[in-house]
């Protein structure tokens, strides 16, 4: 429960870091963390504390327990063969929504087409790989290795997974966001790293899955244009929620626990 | 958008480096919006937005051609350009489209984009399924 504390103390500190970056710029409170109309200064103090409590979250959680950093987070790591699973992980994802993409492109459901210029374009697409590692790496350490692994202790699997899952799918709309139809889509994906994680008892392949899919949908995004209807293909940074995206993670949550789980 | 075009309302769909620029602005000088906020005809989106947005209730096309191709280019939210207020004008004079033919063409278009959009979507069903079943197969064999 420790670790389920700690991260329902992120948005309130953010809602407190937003209130103190809005009274700074002489701007009444707001119930709501991050919309989208807060001055650049404001959005730039919430990244910062964002950032700054997952950072906190992540360094605490084991001092807390009386375990070293790399004590506690080498364990979610295991070497040998294990290392692979990163690479499956990531290729499955890759596969998964590139195969997608080809299908919806085939069908005119999204059309392809440069949107930035070279420059702009180049930076997004040299950055990509990285970008994509260090969010599912941090997100995994997060959402697994901290919340997971932690409620795994306190509580059966029956109940330490949903609410896992819930939580991960939760956090993408503490801030407010455009679209909320998007939730059975972080369900569905949250549904897919608890499981590999538990089922593998490590991040290798979560982090995987993870960084694969946000690969393949950062280097997509300067690209695509969205012309099919939301419930087939999902909208923006988000294919996976609609039906076809979540039948999707479904699936590939069948994969790995034909790979990884009870059936192996 | 900026400050200008929320002022006058009026947006060009219009390359400012295409020879029909001389011909749009010859037309906004003698039809009023010689302030309008000019758009790129791959920027047409933009234009969208504003419209959907009501920030702008004229939009200058040098040709009909030109309204044609963002039109097919699906990037129109046609509700909106259809709404009354919403007007859609051609800097060439040789167009002498009406507004009525223009509604005409955007009655007829939505029609048509309804029907294709479900032949899309069902296609686009199709094709996915084929997508997962092909995917899963392979990160089935991977392992």
């Amino acid at each position: 429960m420790l670790a389920l504390g700690l991260l329902v103390l992120i948005p309130i500190l953010m809602w407190l870091g937003q209130s103190v970056a809005l009274r700074a710029a002489g701007l009444p409170l707001r119930l709501r963390v991050g919309t989208a109309d807060l001055p650049a200064p404001v959005r730039r103090a919430n990244r910062t504390v964002t950032k700054v409590m997952f950072a906190a979250v992540l360094l605490a959680y084991p001092l807390l327990r009386g375990r070293s950093l790399p004590g506690y987070y080498a364990g979610f790591f295991p070497w040998g063969a294990r290392p692979w699973e990163l690479l499956h992980g990531a290729a499955a994802g890759v596969l998964y929504l590139a195969l997608l993409y080809l299908a919806w492109m085939l069908t005119d459901n999204v059309r392809f087409g440069v949107r930035h210029d070279a420059r702009r374009l180049a930076r997004r697409l040299v950055g990509a790989p990285f970008t994509a590692l260090f969010i599912a790496l941090v997100e995994e350490l997060l959402f697994r290795g901290v919340l997971l692994a932690n409620l795994l202790e306190s509580f059966s699997p029956r109940v330490a997974l949903p609410i896992g899952i819930a939580a991960f799918a939760a956090a993408h709309y503490v801030r407010r966001v455009k679209r909320y139809w998007t939730f059975p889509g972080h369900l569905a994906l949250g549904t897919l790293l608890c499981l590999a994680f538990f089922w593998t008892r490590a991040l290798w392949l979560p982090v995987g899955l993870h960084a694969g899919g946000v690969l393949v949908l950062m280097a997509v995004r300067p690209f695509v244009r969205y012309t099919g209807p939301a419930w087939l293909v999902g909208a923006s940074i988000f294919p996976y929620a609609g039906a076809v995206g979540v039948a999707a993670l479904l699936l590939l949550t069948l994969n790995v626990w034909l790979s990884y789980g009870g059936a192996t | 958008m900026n400050g200008r075009a929320l002022t006058e309302g009026v947006a060009v769909v219009c390359d400012r480096q295409d020879h029909a620029a001389a011909l749009v602005e010859a037309y906004l000088r003698t039809h009023g919006g010689t302030d309008a906020e000019w758009y790129a005809p791959c920027d047409a989106d933009e234009v969208d937005k504003a419209v959907r947005a009501g920030d702008v209730r004229r939009v200058v096309f040098p040709t009909l051609s030109a309204f044609l191709a963002a039109l097919w280019d699906e990037v129109l939210t046609v509700e909106m350009w259809q709404a009354p207020g919403v007007g859609i004008e051609f800097a060439d004079s040789e167009c002498a489209v009406a507004p009525a033919q223009v509604a005409a063409i955007l009655a007829c278009w939505q029609h048509g984009r309804h029907r294709r959009r479900r032949q899309r979507a069902m296609a686009g069903l199709i094709l996915s399924a084929l997508a997962l079943a092909a995917a899963w197969t392979v990160v089935g064999l991977a392992r």
